[in-house]
Formats: C-alpha cells, structure tokens, sequence
C-alpha cells in the first residue's frame, strides 16, 4: 500500500452510472466506474495541483435493479435563442414540460448500493512547482471526508442521486467490518464477474497530469513572483474503456493493471 | 448578480403526506402510484417535486426589485401548453452585448438566463450551444446549487384502484353511451421524505440568493396547497428540517465561519438521522399506518447535541 492511497466509503438509495453506448433510454453498469468514482472524490476535494488515479473500486452492497420511466423536457435551453431573448425579451418561447408535451424516458438503475473507493492521489506538474507537499492535500481530503465536508454534494451518476460519505482508514478492514455487518462474507458479495468492456473515464489521465486550464469569468492578472493559476492545456473528452473484472467483490481499475482501449479518432 | 449570494451550505429535509391519492404516477405502470418493486415503498420523483416548486414560483412571483442588476422570478421551463400571454415584461434585456468575443457571448446569455429565470438559477439546466464555438464547453451546462432526492414512503404503500363512472365520455365513437367506466389509482395513506441539498459554490456561479432560498422554502411549504386535484388526493408537508451549517468557530472569526460554512461542518446523512419517524406503538400493533396520528416523528437534535457549527430551522413551524 502505497502513501498516497485514500480509502473512501460512499453510499446512497440509488445509482445510475450510464453506459454510453445505451444514452437514450438510460441503463446503468452493475457497478460505478472510475470516471463516476473520481467524480464523487473530486466533489468533495480538489484542486488543480492534485489529481485522483482511482486504484479499485469495492463492492459492500451492491444493490437491486429497478427501472424508472420520467416524463423528460426534449429541447435544451439554446444559448443561440438567449442571445435574441437578452435584446428583445418579449420574444422569449419558454420550455413547455408535461401534458403529452416532451418525451417519456425510462432509467435502469441500481438501488441499495454501498462502495469504498480506493484512489491514488497524485501532484500534476502544476502541483509539484506549487509550495504545498503532497501530504497537506491529503490531509485536507481526510479533513473533509471526515468532516462531512464537501464543495458540492456528491453524487452517483446522476444529481438526483445523491452520496452521502466516510472517511475509511483501510479498504480491507472496512469491507470485512461492513461485510460481518450485513451478516455477508466479503468475498462473496460478489464473488466473481467479467463485465465485458467499461467506460474508464472521458477525460484521459495522462493529460491530468499535465495539467488543466481554468475556463475562468476573467483572466487572472499575472502578477510577478506568483504562480500561474493554471499551466496546460484545455483537454478534450476522450473515451477510455476497459475490461472490467470483478473478483472477491472488488473492480480493479488502475490503469497500471488494467489495459485501457482507446476510441482515437485519427487525425485528418 | 450584487445581491446576498448565499454562502452557506442547506441540507434538507422534507417530510409530506398523501392521503387517498396519487402523488405521482409511474407511466410504467398504466399511471399507477410509483412503487419501489424491491421494497414496495412508494416513490416520489425529483422531477415531479421541482415541477411543483416552478409552478407555485410561477403562480406567486415576488415583487422584482428595481434595481438592474436584481434577479426575476420568471419560470423558463413551464408545465403544459400555456397559452402565449405570460407576464414577458418581467423579463428584462440584458445590457452588455459582447460583440466579438464568442466566450465572452455565451458567458453573458448564461448569466442573464441565471438572472432572469429562477428555476435556471435554482436547479440549473442544459443549454444547446448551437453550431457556436462554444460546442462542448462549460457552457453548455448550467449546474444549480439546488438538488433533490427521490422521495421515498417510510413504510411499504397498497395502492388500490378505484373504478369509477365517467359521466362525460372521452371518444365520439363512445357516444351514445354517454358513460364510460374509468379507473384511478390512490395510496390510502403514506408518509414520504424528500432530501435536498444547497451548494453555495454552485449558488456563486448561477447567482442565487438567500431571498432565492427562502421563496424555495416557501413553495415546497405550499405547494400541494395549489396543487390540489382529485387525482392527488390529499397531500400534506408535514415538516421541512433545514440544516445550516454556520461554521464552528467564535463568532469574531468570521472569515473562517465563512469558509466552513460552504463547504459544510457535519455529514448531512449523521444531521437527517437525527430526524427519526417511527410507527407509534398502537399503528405497530395494526401493522401499517393509516394517518399522520400514526406516526411519530421526533427530532432529538437539542442545542446541547446539534454538531457545532448547525444550526436547524423548523420551517414547518411558522
């Protein structure tokens, strides 16, 4: 177990985490992917000096499939449209919702589920040229875990799914501690599945730690002797896919021991 | 965007009632009151809850403030097919106009949207760029600090269908009829929880207010009020618990209360477990509960046990 490895146990009533090959009608993955775990970490800390590799994912519940049909709003709010509306208000058409109005939409998601995240914190270069060690950002996310601290509530695929979250001092410990809780044996909550291929994450790790750029209100003035705010390049989204395997109730997904399949478009 | 932006974290926490109706029907189900097939609570959508909020909002706008820069209250996305008379005049233009620089173009439409429309502001939304530049930047989302949870019964529901004669006939083949038999579906009774959250990082960006907050808080108090319908029976708040998280430090360190307080002092799932509903020993008894009486509902958070640094409103108690 390396230093920089955090422990975090999320929960919640419900989770979608869907798959994108199925975005119409929304279809969950039976377990949260790294993306949505990385998602949920970076809800409760993070800052650009640092970024989240997420080690593996372990399963204490791993809840009940349920579907859910919603009556869905089709049109999104068009920025082009806004602009005519900010000179001539009057203009304004507002978004008409329900009454045979929209589209009927259905979700597969899970309900019931319980996860401990186990995630790498690493410095991205702008990290490393900055004043703090790394241990001031763990200590700040174990702070917060903690504390039930959080810069925006995290969530399990979707907002309306909401994660609450604990701070855990070691994976294994709190899976059998969670695991005798539920009267389960840890390596049988799930014992063994091939899941086929995963959504790893759209935004490539490699980049991360390059860095990130601020898509800020204003650009910050550049003042000697102080650091640049950000330092990189703006990263596009790119899918990253993996064979995800499940073994004594656990998704291993560390891109150093899972191989990740890369949809690259080719450069014309 | 000068107003009081809210700065400090909400966990919430609303607890409503049905009593022989539908509080929402799953179209799944031929209408039939939504169900949880796992456990066989009742469910109560995230979607459904904020629809009542707009509409109350759209019903009832406060009174805009004269000030240019001050948020509307006008309601972007609304129910049904309104006819095309709405108070447009509330809406205001927008005054700066960034001519050349397309960021800077997008960023203005999101602001005055945020501004002039408080579900944008409260819930946020999904904004199509267009062929614009801006095709896949942060624009095009707009994140609300408000969010719900799907509401959720305490107690497994039975919904019953009830038939019923419909004196008006729907189709012109029925006609010489002239009555058709119709079905409705109710819950007898269930007592449901919603939970929300405010994230003021979020309220910094969509510019919504502590005046925002409170006409949140006033609407889910009174939206079943101006909901009624004989499909939804009788629906009841029975408490709305708002968590505040202050910060835990002297009132002299106001700096740092500030900076606690965004990002919160306790975990909101140890502050809602505070709340406990429980069966009385008589409802035990007899199984399942048949009317609030039924129920307790008991919150042990004291001054003396209320972690440091929350304070709870009882918005239920005016």
């Amino acid at each position: 177990m390396s230093e920089n490895l955090i422990t975090i146990r999320a929960w919640g009533d419900y989770a979608c985490f869907t798959r994108p090959e199925m975005k119409v009608e929304r279809v969950s993955y039976p377990v949260m992917t790294p993306s949505a775990a990385r998602g949920l970490l970076e809800a409760i800390f993070w800052e650009p000096q640092i970024y989240y590799l997420i080690d593996a994912i372990h399963v204490i519940r791993r809840g009940d499939w349920f579907s859910f049909r919603r009556n869905e709003v089709e049109d999104a709010i068009s920025l082009s449209n806004s602009k005519t509306w900010m000179k001539e208000p009057h203009k304004t058409t507002p978004i008409r919702a329900g009454g045979g109005i929209g589209t009927q939409r259905s979700m597969l998601a899970l309900a019931s589920i319980e996860y401990l995240i186990t995630a790498e914190v690493h410095l991205t270069d702008l990290g490393k040229k900055g004043r703090h060690p790394l241990k001031t950002y763990l200590d700040e996310i174990k702070r917060r875990s903690k504390n039930g601290k959080c810069y925006h509530r995290p969530y399990l695929g979707v907002r309306e799914f909401a994660a609450d979250f604990e701070w855990e001092e070691d994976a294994q410990a709190a899976l059998e501690r969670r695991a005798a809780e539920l009267g389960k044996n840890w390596q049988n909550i799930w014992f063994e599945e091939e899941l086929g291929l995963m959504l790893y994450d759209v935004f490539d790790h490699e980049q991360r730690v390059r860095g990130f750029q601020w898509l800020t209100d204003e650009p910050t003035p550049i003042k000697k002797k102080m650091l640049p705010r950000w330092d990189g390049q703006l990263v596009k989204p790119e899918a990253a896919f993996f064979h995800a395997n499940i073994k004594n109730s656990k998704l291993d997904c560390h891109p150093q021991r899972v191989r990740l399949v890369r949809n690259r478009l080719i450069e014309r | 965007m000068s107003q009081n932006v809210l700065a400090n974290r909400h966990d919430f926490l609303l607890l409503f009632e049905v009593t022989n109706g539908n509080p929402n029907g799953d179209p799944d189900a031929g209408n039939m009151p939504r169900i949880d097939p796992n456990s066989n609570h009742g469910l109560v959508s995230d979607v459904c809850l904020k629809r009542k909020v707009r509409n109350f909002v759209e019903t009832f706008p406060p009174k805009r403030h004269e000030n240019d820069d001050s948020n509307g209250f006008n309601i972007l996305i609304k129910q049904g097919a309104v006819i095309e008379t709405e108070q447009k005049e509330a809406i205001r233009s927008a005054k700066d106009q960034h001519k050349d620089d397309k960021d800077k173009q997008a960023e203005a439409a999101m602001k005055w949207l945020c501004r002039e429309f408080f579900d944008v502001r409260t819930f946020g939304g999904v904004l199509s760029t267009g062929d614009d530049v801006m095709k896949g930047s942060a624009w095009g989302q707009v994140r609300g600090p408000v969010q719900f949870t799907f509401g959720q019964s305490y107690h497994p529901i039975t919904p019953l269908e009830i038939t019923i004669t419909r004196c008006a006939v729907t189709k012109e083949a029925d006609k010489a009829k002239e009555r058709t038999m119709g079905s409705k579906h109710i819950v007898p009774y269930a007592l449901y929880s919603a939970k929300g959250y405010v994230s003021p990082a979020f309220a910094e960006r969509t510019g919504f207010t502590q005046a925002d907050l409170d006409l949140l808080f006033e609407a889910l108090l009174q939206m079943f009020e101006h909901d009624r319908s004989a499909a939804r029976g009788e629906m009841v708040v029975r408490g709305l618990y708002d968590f505040e998280h202050i910060g835990t430090q002297h009132e002299n360190n106001a700096e740092q209360n500030k900076r606690e307080a965004r990002l919160g002092c306790a975990h909101a799932h140890k502050l809602f477990e505070g709340i406990k509903v429980d069966l009385s020993d008589d409802a035990k008894a007899k199984g399942f509960p048949e009317s609030f009486v039924d129920y307790q509902v008991v919150c042990e958070w004291t001054n003396e046990n209320m972690p440091k640094g929350i304070r709870l409103h009882k918005r239920h108690e005016v």
